[in-house]
């Protein structure tokens, strides 16, 4: 990178000091706007807009959305965030440096089946071991990427960046826990979305895993009205108000994403040799009680706790609207989308 | 450490500013182009009208032309005139009234004294020192005496004109060397002389 490009980037970074943060999902779009003064990052105004719900990637014809924000949330800048069943998201590893990573085969290590345009990024991650490169990649289909990139229409905000769901999720929830959980003690989150979810492992405040699951709140929701033959209205109140004891079903669904949890604990306490000290869930998580009952399960006493986004944030009072206080948790998305940027810390693409 | 990793491309990103750069661009493009249409413009009107000015000129100019000749000729015969003018008055400031220094001349020469030729030259030249031209004059006697007291009556005479010269008109009066003298021997007497006298006028310039 040249000088003058270095410069540019530098310039453009710090130049972002308002930035509107939108995660798409199928139920609602959470919004965010926050500013950066100084070294603090303030929150300006949050919502829950209408939903976008991205195309299917193999569709030939586009309907192209737009998005109008309300005008306490157009900041000058907006970072994208989406998670779709197709979206891929891999914590990887290749023996030697940093250049490795571009001679190997991103279709084949991301999954990715021939014939589908992607487009995919990555971003090194900090290891303890010489011997080998970690980086974390992610990938989305260019149909779903390109339709996201034109959802704003012209003028602000202006579209500045685009995450996979996960990723952005995950960068909210370390800038959490990197200054408290540096020690020996490891830490698991679970990061949950509509159609997947991460499970995402930190030892010594680094990220040593990240798992991808194909279950959702929406998978838990689709399969509750199955199991029930219930309208989507009423999905909710089983879920979380308890009309009907679905407690089976949604163990029954979650069982592929409570046994990677598990398996992110053993990987903590053998590779690592490390206890879980700390349980943090996040994202849309419809029926939230049974989230925290299965997660923390066989957790040795570690009870999962709901991670509210916005405690790293400054949040001015009557910010928040009535309507999304208690949902503060399905938020991380759009604040570690608008933090990405705010903070200037870009990966590369591929 | 933030996890960022972008998947935007560079195509799709678009600036928050309200004035895009290309826009600013066209804009300029097109007030530099009406600018210089407009300039262009101006410029022709102005060279129509000096064109229409220097035809309207240029007939006048015919109109005119023989009456500028006439003029000149005009002119050329006053400046003549003028000249002509100039220079009699000139020659008039240099004259000298010889009448009235004959008169005065008469008044003065003793009875003893006979003056047997009386001439006058002019001479143009230009003093140094001056940017004109100046007329001189000198007035030569020549006489004759017969007397004891010869020399007596010539500076007599002599005394006489130099009591006028004194007035500023003459410049010298003086009797050159060697011309006083004895008359030619075969018909005169020993007290019979000869003499001349030189009176020199003072310049009169032509200024």
């Amino acid at each position: 990178m040249s000088c003058m490009s270095a410069f540019s980037v530098k310039f453009k970074n710090k130049s972002r000091t308002d930035v509107v943060g939108l995660d798409l999902g199928i139920m609602d779009t959470k919004a965010v706007r926050i500013k950066r003064t100084g070294d603090a990052f303030v929150l300006v105004a949050a919502d829950l807009l209408p939903p976008l719900v991205p195309p299917q990637p193999d569709v030939s014809e586009i309907q192209q959305a737009i998005c109008v924000l309300p005008k306490v949330l157009q900041g000058r800048y907006a970072a994208i965030s989406m998670n779709t069943l197709q979206t891929n998201i891999r914590l990887l590893a290749v023996p030697g440096g940093a250049e490795k990573i571009e001679q190997i085969n991103f279709n084949e290590v991301m999954g990715i089946s021939e014939g589908m345009d992607y487009r995919i990024g990555y971003e090194i991650i900090p290891s303890d071991s010489r011997a080998e490169t970690t980086f974390l990649a992610a990938a989305m289909p260019q149909t779903q990427a390109s339709w996201a990139a034109r959802l704003l229409p012209q003028g602000i905000p202006a579209p500045c960046s685009l995450q996979a769901g996960g990723v952005s999720a995950l960068n909210a929830m370390s800038r959490a826990l990197m200054p408290h959980h540096s020690g020996e003690d490891g830490v698991l989150c679970v990061v949950a979305s509509d159609e997947t979810s991460g499970i995402v492992a930190f030892h010594k405040g680094i990220l040593v895993l990240f798992r991808q699951c194909p279950i959702g709140s929406q998978t838990l929701a689709r399969k509750v009205q199955e199991r029930f033959g219930i309208e989507t209205d009423m999905v909710s109140g089983v879920l979380d108000g308890g009309m009907i004891d679905a407690s089976a079903t949604i163990a029954t669904t979650l069982a592929p994403l409570i046994r990677q949890f598990l398996l992110a604990r053993e990987f903590l306490e053998r590779k690592r040799m490390s206890r879980v000290e700390k349980i943090l869930v996040c994202g849309e998580l419809m029926g939230v009680k049974h989230w925290l009952t299965l997660l923390g399960a066989d957790m040795g006493g570690v009870r999962p706790e709901l991670w509210n986004p916005f405690t790293t944030l400054s949040v001015a009072s009557g910010v928040l609207p009535e309507r999304i206080q208690g949902m503060e948790t399905r938020f991380a998305g759009a604040v570690g989308a608008a933090l990405a940027v705010l903070e200037g810390d870009r990966g590369l693409s591929h | 450490m933030a996890y960022h990793i972008d998947l935007l491309l560079d195509d799709e990103r678009r600036s928050p500013s309200t004035i895009q750069i290309y826009m600013v661009l066209r804009v300029i493009v097109i007030t530099s182009v009406a600018a210089l249409i407009l300039l262009s413009f101006l410029l022709f009107l102005k060279w129509h009208d000096l064109f229409v000015q220097v035809s309207s000129m240029e007939q006048r100019w015919q109109m005119l032309s023989p009456q500028e000749d006439e003029l000149q000729r005009v002119r050329a015969d006053l400046s003549g005139v003028r000249n002509s003018t100039r220079q009699l008055h000139d020659f008039s400031q240099t004259r000298v009234l010889f009448g009235q220094d004959l008169a005065w001349l008469q008044r003065g020469v003793p009875t003893e004294i006979q003056l047997t030729s009386l001439r006058i030259t002019q001479s143009v030249n230009n003093p140094t020192g001056t940017a004109h031209a100046a007329r001189s004059y000198e007035l030569r006697l020549s006489g004759q005496v017969n007397s004891e007291d010869a020399e007596k009556d010539v500076n007599g005479l002599l005394s006489y004109m130099n009591e006028t010269a004194s007035t500023g008109r003459i410049e010298s009066v003086v009797i050159p060397p060697g011309s006083f003298r004895s008359a030619p021997a075969h018909s005169s007497t020993r007290a019979d002389r000869e003499f001349e006298v030189l009176c020199r006028y003072r310049a009169r310039s032509f200024e």
